[in-house]
């Protein structure tokens, strides 16, 4: 029977209230007067008192236990979960002894498990976290264009200084037995750098909160794979210290990603941050990243000379990727000639906005030891070949950084003729979790990450082997072109060039000057490794201008 | 300073025994409401628990314009009317049925026939399941609990008149469904 269905009379309504003594003087007055003569209202009321004391007659239910202990533990639960956390001390309410609040009923239960996969995830996370917080480097380029090299013009002085978020999950194409699977390059986080075009410019990007958080794309152009192998857009939040100068090393106004590695890109700096495979977060270190700078005479690089020189040590450059893409970086092997012109006007190799290339390049030690062996040895094309050392402060962060450290010396003894370039302080790249520490193989990720558009994913060692078999044993993405284009949309691009790079899809293509070494070194010369390579023109005149920091 | 005053005040400067206190005292009451609006121990146990904590983290929103327990059973019905909304297990007819017996009274038996109190008692309780939870709730709040029309209207947040007429064609549909079990001329006419 429902409310409105029943329809009492106002004086039976009162004789209710009546009953519980809940009425005005005036009202109690006229039911009474109405009881004394109404045998009804006398029957009702009766009836009304019972129903009352049927119900105040049902025994009092206890819950036969003290709750308290319960109830506090959850509050303090409560607290914890939502960073309130106190110092109760809920074992001392009322004796009551700490007990897993477990046991008392089905919801408890229901809250018992959920506290423990919430606390499993947090430890997942948390250890993510700390990998993330691992990643983030800062790389600081001064890269003064000294000519030390024989007939080489006066260089002009330019400084980068970036941070790098290497969140790296290498990837390698595994589609066995076919060369496209082998041409699948692992990019273990590869990160960006900064190329500036006066001596004061300065690019710093802190290192992304979460490398591993998945990026989206600012524009659905983004191929799946290059989601799966970089962390473009991810919520990273890098932070562009000092800018280059606006047209040689524009800055986004803002970009969906604030990484470190969009960010340094942005710059101009190339940057490419592979997203955290767990498997690698396992087992990666955080590493720096080893940059080499180069600086190319202009012939050699209207030429490609220096993507010549990485084909003849077998490194093969991605071919497609700018056509995919529309980024930057045009492929060297289809720019030269024809397009010298454009392409020389583009860099503005004799502007103070001279750009860098940079170019990311996974390949077997032996094989970049080669490559660094003939840019040593060719005056002619390149004026001068460095490596980038860790800055003398920053030992500590380099110091994890085994593998790059100790790639780093080995490539340094190709050194010649260029000013010194120390990452600054703070200002490190982190090859992080790129880099396999135990093994030297291309991380799961980056094997993942390669099979992106590829075949199925095989983490295993035969795959490695296969490469270093092929006659193209190296691979490289140009991630930056050096031009004068919309910066803020290349940065984007560079990620997700990059991450097609790491994606290692058959398509993706654009490899070019710097190498971002992140893959840790295995056993020997065959094991792959990243490096980043930072090619300069040499005749670039000094660019005055400053960029101001951000 | 009331006790509860106190130990709401001990409360929220940190002290957990002190709200573990006020757990202690009110726990069982109510417990035995909630029992009664929604039939199961197991159900009115866990509303019991998160009426509390609710209470506990909204603690420093109490004025105390109001009775800790009128705060904490507004807390509890509110749960409690959720809980039920949501569907959950609330005790049926059917359910108690089992504790009662298959048949209705049909004899109309009568303190004199021997009924048990317990019979009773389960019969009910068993009729109180029948009712709507707007029904059950004000029931149980003013004859079990004995709150006043004043504090119904308070936890079930409605105007008075709404308690007064509420409770009345609560009690009538009560009356519809134990006359045929209960002889409420014998129980009256015994007191």
């Amino acid at each position: 029977m429902s409310e409105r269905e029943f329809q009492p009379e106002l004086d039976d309504e009162l004789l209710s209230a009546y009953l519980d003594n809940e009425l005005t003087v005036e009202e109690r007055a006229a039911v009474e007067a109405r009881l004394a003569n109404d045998p009804d209202a006398q029957h009702l009321l009766h009836q009304l008192r019972s129903v009352s004391q049927s119900v105040q007659m049902l025994p009092l239910e206890g819950v036969g236990r003290d709750l308290s202990g319960e109830i506090l533990r959850r509050v303090e639960a409560k607290k914890l979960g939502s960073g309130e956390a106190s110092g109760g001390d809920s074992s001392a309410v009322g004796g009551v002894t700490p007990r897993l609040p477990i046991f008392g009923s089905r919801r408890s239960w229901i809250w018992a498990t959920l506290a423990v996969a919430a606390g499993l995830m947090i430890m997942v996370l948390e250890r993510g976290d700390e990998k993330g917080k691992q990643l983030p480097a800062v790389a600081q380029n001064e890269s003064a264009n000294a000519d030390r090299s024989a007939g080489a013009n006066g260089s002009p002085e330019k400084r980068a200084e970036t941070i790098v978020s290497a969140p790296s999950p290498s990837a390698v194409a595994e589609e066995d037995g076919e060369k496209a699977a082998l041409r699948k390059l692992s990019v273990d986080s590869p990160s960006g750098s900064v190329a500036g075009s006066s001596e004061s410019d300065r690019l710093a990007v802190s290192a992304p909160e979460d490398a591993r958080k998945p990026t989206t794309s600012a524009d659905g152009e983004l191929r799946p794979r290059i989601d799966t192998s970089l962390d473009v857009s991810g919520d990273n939040k890098s932070k562009l210290v000092a800018g280059a100068e606006p047209q040689a090393m524009p800055r986004p106004a803002s970009l969906p990603n604030e990484g470190a590695v969009a960010r340094s890109a942005a710059a101009g700096a190339p940057a490419a941050s592979t997203k955290l495979g767990d498997e690698q977060q396992s087992t990666g270190d955080a590493n720096d990243l080893v940059v080499v700078h180069v600086s190319a005479k202009p012939a050699a690089i209207r030429g490609g000379e220096f993507e010549k020189l990485l084909a003849r040590n077998g490194v093969e450059f991605d071919a497609d990727a700018k056509a995919e893409d529309g980024i930057a970086g045009e492929s060297l092997k289809k720019t030269p000639a024809s397009s010298a012109e454009s392409y020389d006007k583009s860099r503005n190799l004799n502007g103070a906005n001279k750009s860098v290339d940079i170019v990311v390049v996974d390949a077997p030690r032996d094989v970049l030891a080669a490559c660094m062996a003939e840019l040593q040895h060719d005056e002619s094309n390149f004026a001068s070949v460095e490596v980038e050392q860790p800055a003398a402060n920053d030992r500590a962060a380099t110091a994890a950084a085994g593998i790059t450290k100790q790639l780093g010396s080995e490539l340094r003894q190709y050194n010649r003729g260029m000013n010194s370039y120390q990452q600054s302080a703070g200002a490190r790249f982190y090859a992080g979790d790129s880099a396999n520490k135990d093994q030297g193989q291309l991380s799961d990720e980056s094997k993942r990450s390669a099979n992106v558009g590829g075949g199925p994913s095989q983490n295993n060692q035969p795959v490695q082997n296969q490469r270093a078999a092929q006659m193209n044993r190296g691979r490289a993405l140009r991630v930056q072109a050096g031009r004068d284009e919309d910066q803020a949309s290349r940065a984007e691009q560079l990620g997700r060039r990059a991450g097609e790079f790491g994606g290692g899809g058959g398509e993706s293509e654009a490899l070019r000057r710097n190498v971002a070494q992140q893959q840790k070194p295995q056993n020997e010369n065959s094991e792959e490794v990243r490096v980043l390579f930072m090619l300069s023109p040499e005749a670039v005149s000094p660019a005055p201008s400053k960029k101001a920091a951000n | 300073m009331s006790d509860d005053a106190s130990l709401i005040a001990a409360s929220l400067a940190g002290d957990n025994a002190a709200f573990g206190r006020l757990v202690s005292a009110y726990q069982d009451r109510l417990f035995n409401s909630l029992l009664r609006v929604l039939g199961s121990r197991e159900d009115a146990a866990d509303i019991v628990q998160d009426a509390f904590v609710q209470a506990y983290t909204k603690l420093n929103t109490f004025r105390g314009g109001s009775a800790f327990y009128t705060w904490l059973y507004r807390i509890a019905f509110n749960l409690a009317m959720s809980h039920a909304r949501r569907g959950k297990r609330t005790a049926s007819l059917d359910d108690r049925k089992s504790l009662v017996g298959d048949e209705p009274m049909d004899g109309r038996p009568t303190v004199d026939s021997g009924m048990m109190q317990q019979e009773r008692a389960e019969l009910v309780h068993a009729a109180l399941g029948e009712l709507s939870l707007e029904y059950r709730q004000i029931l149980v709040l003013r004859e079990i609990d004995g709150c006043s029309y004043d504090e119904i209207a308070e936890i079930l947040d409605v105007p008075v008149g709404t308690v007064r007429s509420r409770l009345f064609r609560a009690r009538m549909e009560m009356k519809e469904l134990l006359s045929p079990r209960l002889h409420f001329e014998r129980i009256v006419d015994t007191r």
